[in-house]
């Protein structure tokens, strides 16, 4: 039953990630919205390995989870450069103002 | 045979068209020497593979190949149960063809080396001679249509270019009343109408035998019986027949060879004589050993044999009217090449009536053999003495720096070895014996006669008279009577004409050799085919019965009654042309008068407003379609339809890129709802 | 069997890359780090070299890499063929960056970011397992991200990286969240143990009735991870900002392979799942194939800037990539998988051709603007028509690739019936030829611009690049053997592990 909770929860986390690259319009939150669904998918690497073999035992899942995060830090890390960039050029955060791109 | 010859001899000089950019940076004399050494090796390759033919068998990675011989090197277009392959077919006709073409064109290459000497644009004229080269020997060594195809819109291409390589159209380059940019062009769409009828007919065969392979076609005649129970089989040979019209200029799609002039004359004499123009004819004689073996495996099918028969009567008249008519308007040209330029249709209107006959024939199998030979011994006599023709004529222009016939007279004093050259030329387009001409087109209304078309005789045999006439009439414009104003200007300018230096005298001495002696090897090129013939199932014993194959031929000839008519014919066109141009004793201008004979000039000198016709129709037409949609509907115009169309369009949809990052997401959320959503309602 | 041949390519391309970097700091004591392209060059062409040494891979090789967990690697005909498109790009691109970045600063950092990301695209065409494949797509894509954003000193780059990190990252870990379930369902990660569990599964009705949820979950996971990657409808609203933002022999990769990493995915890990419920999902793809291909030529038409033009084509033919991918997905599975493979070769060639000849022009003048480059084929005709080469090839003109490519497709949409697709297949070809034919009108028959008067001449490592793209092109239109039957023999090597396969 934990199983299943921890599935939804992660569906739940990731859907909230999504939203909030949705809906907020400051980067650093955009950032942290991309993390929250990287933790999301992680507890269900989690989830389905406790569903699959009742206890914690096989490794591919934990592997996969430390990797995931070394990556999400590389992912944050390039992304919080990039907000310095950003604010050094642009002066602001606000994801709604930098749209010199378009069409 | 040399390694790969037939395939050699056709990508040598393509491969080396491209190095010339090269090797012009290292010495102009290396570029120059290696694009007549590709010519001449090509050649020599070609000749490699005589013998072969002659002992009847191909050796190759110790195995015997019969002939033909398909020689398949890669699989091509790859489509799941298409094959369409990339190989040469080695056989009499192509061998014989490749010969005639690798050796007429690598003389012409050698005498451009000095005739082109000192022009600007030399490289491009050497990169697109190589490239004319090669594609006409992919043309004539491909074993399918798609292979023919190739080498038959290269050798458009290349005949575009070279017709128009003086682009710049200054004055003095100009034919008639057209530049030779718009001389190039004319020749490029007139042929384009042609190539169109041919890829539709081989599209359609193609549907319908599912191969392009010259061989398959003929040994599984499915296909041939299907389209005549369809009722398609005249219709798609005729559609077929437009390409070798479009190519070998024959009515009534001939108008652009006589601007096809604009070019260096040693251009003109390799679309006439060697590449170019005789792919038709080749195309024409490649098909019929196609459709021999139709006719005969299909024995009993009327529909069938009555398309074919129809297709044949439709190729020989034709050839016989196209001979006339160019002819006709060979009298009265003003220019030395314009005059050649007629003749050339003229002559190979004979060599579409000789393949007409042979068609008609297709059920006789000796006729059907002598009259097939007919066609090719004329091709052959034709590319040596209207190659010859033509480089005397370039010879003359060289040396007068003008192709007037106004302009010349009196030349044989300045340039007697040009003289006695373009006259053996002139023996041999006149059919005097024993000059080659004579001898191919007698047996061409030889088999004419006696194998009953007497109105098909009739006609070529006054085309014959004509011949003489404009031949001599020519020549005596050119060489004899009073010396032109031009010419005097000349000499008084201290550039006296003068007759050319060795690398075109050399050539030159060449095919004059060929002209003389050609018209003897008539029954060893006979044997020379009979392994294709053989391959139809006509064996030796009946080959050698048919007096085009031994060397009974000479006697026969000489013996028959037509001889006499020959000479009569000869006697009838040389009087008054030798009465009025060479003596000079009557003026032509008193001969034509104000009557009659003015009119028929008027309209002969107007190309029978065929010319006029068609500018008026399809140049003008084409001009008024394109300028009412240009203003009603193109952009530009004034109409703006499709322009407004494209950017309101254009306009409204690019608002979806709108450069909110949280837009972009938003989509990408919709997407995944409405993934899930589908899946609910459909799952 | 012996994987030597793996460690052997992921050592080369490893050890070549790891080095850079401290190559780059001996070669910039004296300002010669722009040579440090030729190192990058060495790297793909030596790679390339050992690659064609191997000759035909009769069967394939497998390398598992035994640690705390296990990293399989497989080398068949699959793989093999998107790593020469991927080494062939980025050996282009590599010596194209001698001269075209020289001005840049970075460049050691430049370079080996090219490196690896090259190097994770070998890694994840290589990678037989989901976590494999995960690392290295990760490691490519972080990659990409930077580069992207490498001329931090202008704007543009640093709003288009902005936009790319954030969906990119949002669809790697969707696609992650994917890979989760199918660990949750089979077990492991491994692709020969998924396609076998599903192959099994598929001969079940039962069990095949209780799992379809959970596939159901993949596919789509796969289908938006895969796509945001791939920039297909409704996805690809990163692609017009960030590839024409990068410098362009970075397009040229981005363009040229990275997407293709998207499509490589969906067709080796996505297929096999959409091929559990091919009637709900071909409906899907289709629909993905027509949309993309003709909102992106709508949104292209009237591009006035040159990058984002070909960025926009580069969405159309993912389009038509897409096409072969539902062909797939309705029956024809080696017809449609050979054909978009086809496509993804040619579309390869000719758009890394293209941004590298639109780079080259940018380098000679400086402007991205078409109106200012009007003329310029009388100018610098070897450059104008290198670009016009690669877009008649985008195009479909008969002698190029990519003629045979949309032929491939289209043939291929037909043999399964699919009428609309070859339609709008052949539609949106014409429609793409008119923002083509209207570039060359303004480049070769305009009369030139005062701009396109003063275009410099461009470096000679851009002439040498451009001259090697145009040879194989040509040499690939007029025979296109050299491509397809790859592309067949790949296809055949997938359908190996596909279920329903004929």
């Amino acid at each position: 039953m934990v199983g299943y909770s921890l599935l939804l929860l992660s569906a739940l986390l990731i859907g909230i990630g999504v939203y909030i690259t949705i809906a907020k319009k400051n980067f650093i939150r955009i950032l942290i919205g991309v993390e929250i669904i990287a933790t999301g998918v992680n507890i269900n690497f989690i989830a389905l390995s406790a569903l699959k073999h009742r206890v914690l035992i096989d490794p591919l899942p934990h592997a996969i989870v430390v990797t995931s995060i070394v990556l999400d830090g590389v992912l944050v890390g390039v992304g919080l450069a990039l907000t310095l960039v950003i604010y050094r050029k642009f002066g602001t955060l606000n994801v709604d103002k930098i749209r010199k791109l378009r069409w | 045979m040399l390694p790969y010859a037939p395939w050699i001899v056709w990508a040598l000089p393509i491969i080396i068209a491209f190095t010339h950019p090269i090797t012009e940076r290292i010495s102009h004399r290396l570029r120059d020497f290696i694009a007549v050494a590709a010519g001449f090796v090509s050649a020599i390759f070609a000749a490699s593979m005589i013998p072969d033919i002659i002992a009847g068998s191909i050796y190759l990675d110790g195995v015997y190949h019969d002939i033909p011989f398909d020689w398949i090197l890669a699989r091509w277009i790859p489509v799941d149960g298409i094959e369409v392959t990339v190989g040469v077919i080695v056989d009499s006709l192509s061998v014989f063809m490749a010969n005639v073409v690798a050796w007429i064109s690598s003389f012409i290459l050698l005498y451009s080396v000095e005739y082109m000497h000192g022009d600007r644009g030399i490289t491009r004229y050497w990169m697109l001679m190589n490239l004319f080269i090669g594609f006409m020997e992919l043309l004539v060594l491909g074993d399918s249509l798609i292979t023919i195809f190739f080498g038959w819109e290269g050798v458009g291409f290349a005949s575009y270019a070279l017709i128009g390589y003086w682009y710049t159209d200054e004055k003095r380059y100009w034919i008639g009343p057209y530049s030779p940019s718009h001389a190039g062009m004319k020749a490029f769409i007139t042929t384009r109408i042609g190539d169109v009828g041919l890829m539709t007919a081989m599209l359609i065969i193609f549907i319908y035998s599912g191969t392009f392979n010259l061989i398959e076609l003929a040994n599984n005649i499915g296909w041939a019986v299907n389209l005549a129970r369809d009722g398609l089989l005249t219709i798609t040979l005729l559609l077929m027949l437009l390409g070798p019209i479009g190519k070998s200029a024959q009515f009534p799609l001939h108008e652009w060879l006589p601007e096809a002039m604009a070019g260096p004359t040693t251009v003109s004499a390799l679309i006439h004589a060697a590449t170019m123009v005789k792919a038709g004819v080749y195309f024409l004689a490649r098909f019929t050993l196609v459709l021999y073996n139709v006719a005969h495996m299909a024995d009993g099918l009327g529909p069938l044999l009555n398309s074919i028969q129809e297709f044949y009567i439709a190729v020989t008249f034709i050839g016989a009217f196209t001979a006339f008519l160019a002819a006709s308007q060979g009298m009265v040209a003003d220019q030395i090449k314009k005059v050649l330029a007629y003749s050339t249709v003229s002559q190979l209107g004979y060599m579409f009536t000789a393949f007409g006959v042979t068609g008609l024939l297709i059920h006789h199998q000796e006729a059907f053999a002598e009259a097939y030979m007919t066609g090719l011994y004329h091709l052959l006599s034709h590319a040596l003495f209207k190659a010859l023709l033509f480089l005397s004529a370039g010879a003359i222009g060289h040396a007068i720096e003008s192709y007037m016939l106004k302009d010349m007279g009196g030349l044989r004093k300045y340039m007697p070895k040009t003289y006695l050259l373009m006259l053996i030329g002139a023996f041999g387009l006149s059919g005097i014996p024993p000059f080659n001409g004579f001898w191919s087109k007698d047996a061409i209304l030889h088999v004419a006669f006696s194998e009953g078309y007497i109105i098909v005789y009739i006609v070529l045999a006054a085309t014959a008279i004509i011949t003489v006439f404009y031949t001599f009439r020519m020549i005596g414009l050119a060489f004899f009577g009073e010396e032109s104003e031009h010419v005097k200007h000349l000499i008084h300018e201290g550039r006296k004409p003068h007759d050319p230096g060795i690398y075109m005298l050399a050539s030159l001495y060449f095919l004059a050799g060929g002209t003389i002696l050609s018209g003897f090897l008539i029954p060893n090129i006979g044997l020379f085919f009979s392994r294709n013939f053989e391959y139809l199932g006509i064996s030796m014993e009946i080959l050698s019965e048919i007096p085009a194959f031994t060397t009974n031929f000479f006697t026969t000839t000489l013996l028959s009654p037509l001889f006499i008519v020959a000479l009569g014919i000869i006697v009838v066109g040389l009087y008054p042309s030798y009465r009025i141009y060479i003596k000079n004793v009557v003026s032509p201008v008193e001969v034509v008068g104000e009557g009659l004979l003015k009119k028929i000039w008027i309209f002969l000198y107007n190309r029978w407003y065929i010319n006029a016709a068609y500018y008026k129709i399809f140049v003008d037409g084409t001009q008024w379609i394109a300028d009412s949609i240009f203003s009603y509907i193109e952009c530009n115009g004034g109409g703006n339809l499709l322009k407004s169309l494209y950017t309101s369009l254009s306009n409204v949809v690019r608002r979806v890129q709108t450069g909110y990052l949280r837009v972009n997401m938003g989509y990408m959320g919709l997407a995944i709802v409405f993934i899930i959503l589908y899946y609910l309602v459909m799952g | 069997m012996n994987g030597s041949p793996i460690i052997n390519i992921l050592l080369i391309m490893g050890l070549f890359t790891i080095a850079t970097p401290i190559l780059g700091y001996i070669l910039r004591r004296w300002n010669l780090e722009k040579y440090l392209g030729i190192w990058a060059t060495l790297n793909f062409i030596i790679t390339i070299i050992y690659l064609l040494t191997l000759g035909d891979i009769k069967q394939y090789i497998v390398f598992s890499f035994q640690s705390p967990v296990s990293a399989l690697f497989r080398l068949d005909w699959y793989s093999l063929f998107f790593i020469y498109i991927f080494l062939i790009v980025g050996f282009l691109s590599s010596i194209h960056s001698i001269g075209y970045m020289s001005e840049d600063r970075h460049l050691t950092g430049y370079y080996t970011l090219l490196q690896t990301m090259v190097l994770g695209l070998v890694g994840l065409a290589l990678a037989d397992d989901l976590f494999t494949f995960f690392v290295a797509w990760e490691i490519m894509a972080v990659s990409s991200y930077v580069l992207v954003g490498f001329r931090y000193h202008l704007d543009e780059p640093v709003e288009a990286a902005m936009k790319y990190l954030v969906m990119s990252g949002v669809g790697s870990l969707l696609m992650l969240y994917g890979i989760s379930y199918v660990y949750g369902m089979v077990g492991t990660l491994e692709y020969p143990y998924v396609t076998l569990y599903i192959r099994g599964i598929s001969q079940h009705l039962e069990g095949l009735q209780n799992i379809l949820p959970v596939v159901a979950v993949i596919a789509s996971l796969f289908m938006v991870g895969f796509g945001i990657k791939a920039a297909y409808f409704p996805f690809w609203t990163w692609l017009p900002d960030a590839h024409p933002a990068a410098p362009s022999p970075i397009s040229a990769l981005l363009s040229g392979i990275v997407i293709k990493a998207g499509i490589l995915g969906l067709i080796k890990y996505g297929l096999p799942f959409i091929l559990l419920q091919p009637e709900i999902y071909s409906k899907v793809l289709v629909a993905i194939a027509v949309l993309t291909m003709t909102i992106a030529n709508i949104l292209a038409l009237l591009q006035p800037d040159i990058k984002r033009l070909l960025a926009y084509s580069s969405i159309v033919n993912i389009g038509f990539i897409m096409i072969g991918v539902s062909v797939a997905s309705e029956g024809g599975v080696i017809e449609g998988v050979s054909s978009a493979l086809t496509h993804v070769f040619s579309h390869a060639l000719g758009k890394g051709l293209a941004f590298l000849a639109a780079g080259a022009i940018i380098y000679a003048m400086e402007t991205r603007e078409i109106a200012k480059m009007e003329g310029l084929g009388r100018v610098r005709p070897f450059t104008a028509s290198a670009l016009m080469i690669a877009l008649f090839s985008l195009g479909g003109l008969p002698p190029l690739p990519g003629f045979w490519s949309k032929w491939f497709l289209i043939f291929s949409a037909v043999s399964v019936g699919d009428w609309l697709l070859a339609f709008t297949g052949v539609i949106n070809s014409v429609l793409a030829i008119i923002y083509y034919i209207w570039l060359f009108q303004r480049l070769f028959l305009s009369e030139p611009t005062k701009e396109s008067m003063e275009a410099r001449e461009v470096a000679t490592s851009i002439k040498i690049s451009l001259a090697i793209m145009i040879i194989l092109m040509i040499v690939i239109g007029i025979y296109p053997d050299i491509m397809y039957i790859p592309a067949v023999k790949a296809a055949e090597a997938l359908a190996n592990f596909l279920p329903f396969t004929p």
